[in-house]
């Protein structure tokens, strides 16, 4: 049963030390591949010679003690110029030959050997070995450590199995397993529940069975889970974790140190974490699924489904090294809120899962203190370089897509940050999507939850400031987009119900410890069911289809905040424009007429700047609008982008609404603030209508430098073709902004995309028939 | 309790001499202390080419207002007609607040709203003052649409104000 792990999980080192004799070869679990003199299948560890002279080894020291290096120590014996040599490491020293006083651990330890004076001359660090496997050099005396098929006093070969992933056999598809569990209490409900609610969820043990194959003694069982577990109270079926190598270091189940038993407390439909997970892992690392009917002592404690836990061997299956800080959120919430540089604030809402005995939160504490604190300015180049944005932006689509709120978009629980010091991101990974598809509400209504319309980005610190950075919330729109079409599409849904529905009917329908009746599974799957707790619970296909339909008309739809009328992210003096340039234009008005300060979505209009306008949503730009710019005076809300008029006054548009800004002056009356501003604007906005440029001039880019995108002015004394062009600093072509075009004479704009550039110094570059300027900008992703 | 009701009249500012004005007060004072919003005269004589003012005042305005939207119909636009660049805000929505009015065919479209944070509104004084501007002998009134005479509170939802009937001006022009 045991499969090979990645080398990855191996923490090999090998040092020489100038003599050439090295340790070769070595096989911590031999089983069957190699007998000694008297035929007992024991450990051994294989040395080699590269030298052209034979060396003896008498007095050299050979260990699996770093600190002990001479626990076994050489007769006279020599090993020829390159030649092998074996040496039993089986703890038998009355046997003939060399056979050591030692064991190698076929879970991992070291190998040393020294030479007669005690001075290391080789070491290997090795992590646990596999049945029959064994672990040699390749080239021999030379190469790098690898697992291979055993070459017992031979010369190494490259052959070796093929590397597997734990869990490859038991995580398979739409495959039900049989786990049978006995304890060795007999009243095992009681001590699991002591054990879990006063020993601090203490493991009991118990043996586990799997498939009438495989039996596994002393492996740790305790019930699991929050309000998973408060909620099974009214059934033995509560939610378990096992944890193999609890009392026996060396065990493991499918080469997994640990293994969820899920109940499926408030999804009768047994599918919701297997859909929910199968979607997540096409876009992020996220835990596999499988089912079992689980048994204690012959009799069905029920049906469950059986989720991958995140530990070391889930990270070395996403990354490189598994070996740096994984972080979890605790039960009671984690907002990634900033309370300061002590990592004791943080160590109530957080838990580290891995490197405890360091204990080292440092890196985790300033990843929080640069999210809450850094300026928007900065925000992406400064955050970017600790927080990994894409996976927290897919995680947070992911959720909205799913409307999976027990989640730190809802709940602020669920999820993991794998601290990647490889590249010095924190990387966010989801847990527990048992109540996603709309189980768990977190008080908004599931099917119609806006996508930016967030009301409690106050208190989630990570979603508000992502979201809030126009560049990073189009990559949250467009990972929305893109889930939703993909795996999350209702077809995609409905396929897997229909492929798991008959598999799991059987199973369902036996689990008389289940909380729901059978009606509820197969109404479930489609249509909404009231828990007994009084929650509803959307159908799994009609959810994915209405959600579906909403995220579609809301990612085709605009987002009006009454009163930001040019859309900028704040209501101000400047929103009196939109109001004159559009009055009395009329397009489709919103659902709900209203001024209330909440993004309301609307149907673009033909003109697109004229949709929020419309400040109130009744359909009319007029006088009713401008009520919305006192009433939200000051507010903000996460700009999107600027929709007004680009980049609001380029003289094209200055031209064409003149009269309008004329009429909008002349319409405007108070002796506040609010009102010198507007009219100090449409002063300076109706008089720069008039003034042509005296000569040609090429701008400075503002801002600069950019991160998303950033506008290019330029002004012309008289009409001409332009050509503006963005070149890197090898004087290459990037790309043509304008080719040729005509303009009139006055200032004009460009918006510059910095989407698709590598960040770096560019330079544009202004032509026309017989000028040419150049100006430098700096983009930074 | 006693009750108030004050309606205030803006004395109409003649622009030009030669041809006197003669406005009617809305009504009399009353007693009641029912909300109440009403131009300052619902008779305006003038002559051609001659300007006057005319205030909307309120009184007994409850707190909650915080805007105010109306359109104002002027039945015959070739008598008589709004400058809206003269247009004054009053005192009734406060020192910062915003007033909007524009012309648009024979139709006055207004609002005026205070800003938040701004605590010096009243309950009662002018909300704004209106330049009329007359064209050409004749008759017309000034009818304000109910429809679209709208009060909103804090939040910018629309709220009911029991009791408001803007009475129409009428504008008698002569030559």
């Amino acid at each position: 049963m045991r499969s090979l792990i990645c080398t990855l999980l191996l923490f090999t080192t090998a040092v020489a030390f100038g003599q050439d004799v090295v340790i070769n070869e070595f096989m911590a679990d031999n089983d069957t591949t190699v007998a000694d003199q008297d035929g007992d299948f024991d450990d051994w560890v294989e040395l080699y010679n590269p030298g052209d002279e034979a060396v003896n080894l008498n007095g050299f020291g050979l260990s699996d003690d770093p600190d002990d290096l001479m626990q076994w120590v050489f007769p006279d014996t020599s090993i020829a110029a390159r030649g092998f040599l074996i040496i039993w490491t089986d703890d038998d020293e009355d046997q003939e030959g060399l056979h050591t006083n030692f064991k190698l651990s076929s879970s991992g330890e070291d190998v040393c050997l020294a030479t007669a004076d005690g001075s290391l001359l080789d070491q290997v660090t090795f992590g646990p070995q596999y049945l029959d496997i064994s672990f040699g050099r390749y080239p021999d005396g030379t190469g790098e450590f690898q697992f291979m098929y055993p070459t017992c006093g031979e010369p190494n070969t490259s052959d070796g199995p093929e590397e597997t992933v734990p869990g490859d056999g038991l995580f398979e598809p739409f495959t039900i397993h049989k786990i049978e569990l006995h304890f060795y209490v007999d009243a095992w409900q009681d001590s699991m529940a002591y054990n879990y609610e006063v020993l601090d969820e203490e493991y009991l043990p118990c043996q586990v069975t799997y498939n009438d194959t495989m039996v596994l003694d002393s492996v740790g069982i305790r019930y699991k889970g929050n309000s998973t577990y408060t909620l099974s109270q009214g059934t033995p079926k509560k939610p378990l974790t096992l944890k193999f190598d609890k009392f026996n270091d060396a065990a493991n189940f499918f080469d997994l140190d640990k293994l969820n038993l899920h109940n499926g407390v408030c999804d009768p439909t047994f599918m919701r974490e297997t859909i929910a997970y199968s979607i997540a892992r096409e876009y992020m690392p996220a835990p596999r699924t499988t089912y079992a009917d689980v048994y204690v002592d012959g009799e069905l404690l029920g049906f469950y489904t059986l989720v991958e836990q995140v530990d070391e061997l889930f990270l070395a299956r996403h990354f490189e090294n598994n070996g740096y800080n994984l972080y979890k959120a605790g039960d009671d919430g984690a907002p990634l809120v900033y309370y300061g540089d002590d990592q004791s604030e943080y160590e109530e809402e957080y838990e580290l899962k891995t490197n405890d005995d360091e204990n080292d939160w440092a890196r985790f504490v300033e990843m929080i203190s640069v999210l809450n604190n850094t300026d928007n300015d900065e925000f992406v180049s400064v955050v970017g370089q600790i927080l990994d944005f894409d996976s927290c932006l897919k995680l947070l689509a992911y959720n909205m897509v799913l409307s999976n709120f027990d989640s730190y978009t809802g709940s602020a629980r669920n999820y993991y940050f794998y601290d990647y010091e490889t590249n010095g991101q924190f990387v966010m990974m989801p847990w527990d999507v048992n109540e996603a598809f709309g189980v768990y509400s977190n008080g908004w209504d599931v099917i119609d939850q806006d996508i930016l319309a967030i009301s409690n980005l106050d208190d989630r610190p990570l979603n508000r400031r992502l979201l809030e950075q126009g560049s990073l919330q189009s990559i949250y729109l467009d990972y929305i987009s893109e889930i939703l079409d993909g795996a999350a599409h209702p077809d995609s849904v409905a396929a897997l119900v229909v492929q798991l529905a008959p598999l799991l009917e059987s199973h369902v329908l036996a689990d008389e410890n289940k909380l729901y009746t059978d009606n509820m599974f197969y109404r479930n799957l489609e249509g909404t069911v009231t828990l007994s707790d009084g929650r509803r619970v959307p159908g799994l296909t009609s959810f994915s289809q209405q959600r579906y339909d909403v995220l579609q008309a809301q990612l085709s739809s605009e987002l009006v905040y009454p009163g930001d009328t040019n859309n900028d992210g704040v209501v101000s003096a400047e929103d009196i424009l939109p109001i004159g340039v559009y009055f009395l234009t009329s397009g489709t008005g919103r659902s709900c007429t209203s001024n209330r300060w909440n993004g309301q979505r609307c149907t673009p209009w033909t003109e697109l700047a004229a949709t929020y306008a419309d400040a109130n949503g009744d359909g009319s730009v007029d006088e009713q609008d401008v009520v919305a710019i006192g009433v939200n005076w000051s507010k903000t809300h996460l700009v999107a982008e600027d929709s007004f008029l680009g980049d609001s006054f380029g003289p094209e548009v200055l031209e064409e609404y003149r009269e309008n800004f004329t009429k909008l002056y002349n319409s405007l009356s108070g002796n506040g603030e609010a009102v010198t501003r507007m009219r100090t604007l449409l002063e300076s906005v109706v008089g720069e209508t008039n003034a042509l440029p005296t000569e040609l001039s090429l701008a400075q880019n503002y801002p600069n430098p950019f991160n998303s995108s950033t506008i290019i002015q330029f002004s012309l004394p008289q009409e001409q073709d332009v050509t503006l062009t963005l070149i890197n600093v090898l004087g290459q072509e990037v790309q043509q902004l304008i080719r040729g075009q005509h303009f009139a004479p006055g200032t004009h704009q460009v918006r510059l995309d910095g989407s698709g550039l590598a960040s770096g110094i560019y330079f544009y570059r202004l032509e026309t028939a017989n000028q040419t300027m150049i100006r430098k900008l700096v983009y930074s992703k | 309790m006693v009750k108030y009701a004050v309606i205030l009249l803006l004395i109409p500012v003649m622009m030009m001499a030669g041809c006197s004005d003669d406005s009617s007060p809305t009504s009399t004072p009353s007693t009641s202390d029912d909300p109440s919003l009403a131009f300052s005269s619902t008779s305006v004589t003038m002559c051609s080419s001659d300007e006057t003012a005319i205030s909307l005042d309120g009184d007994n305005m409850p707190e909650e207002v915080f805007a105010l939207s109306f359109e104002l119909q002027v039945s015959d636009a070739d008598v008589i007609t709004f400058d809206a660049s003269q247009s004054e805000i009053g005192s009734l929505f406060g020192d910062e607040a915003i007033l909007f009015t524009q012309m648009e065919d024979d139709v006055l479209y207004a609002t005026v709203t205070r800003i938040q944070s701004d605590t010096t509104w009243q309950t009662e004084g002018t909300v704004l003052t209106l330049t009329l501007q007359a064209q050409a002998a004749g008759s017309a009134t000034l009818n304000m649409l109910v429809d679209a005479l709208v009060f909103y509170n804090e939040a910018g939802n629309e709220i009911e104000v029991e009791g408001i009937n803007v009475a129409d001006v009428s504008v008698t022009v002569t030559n």
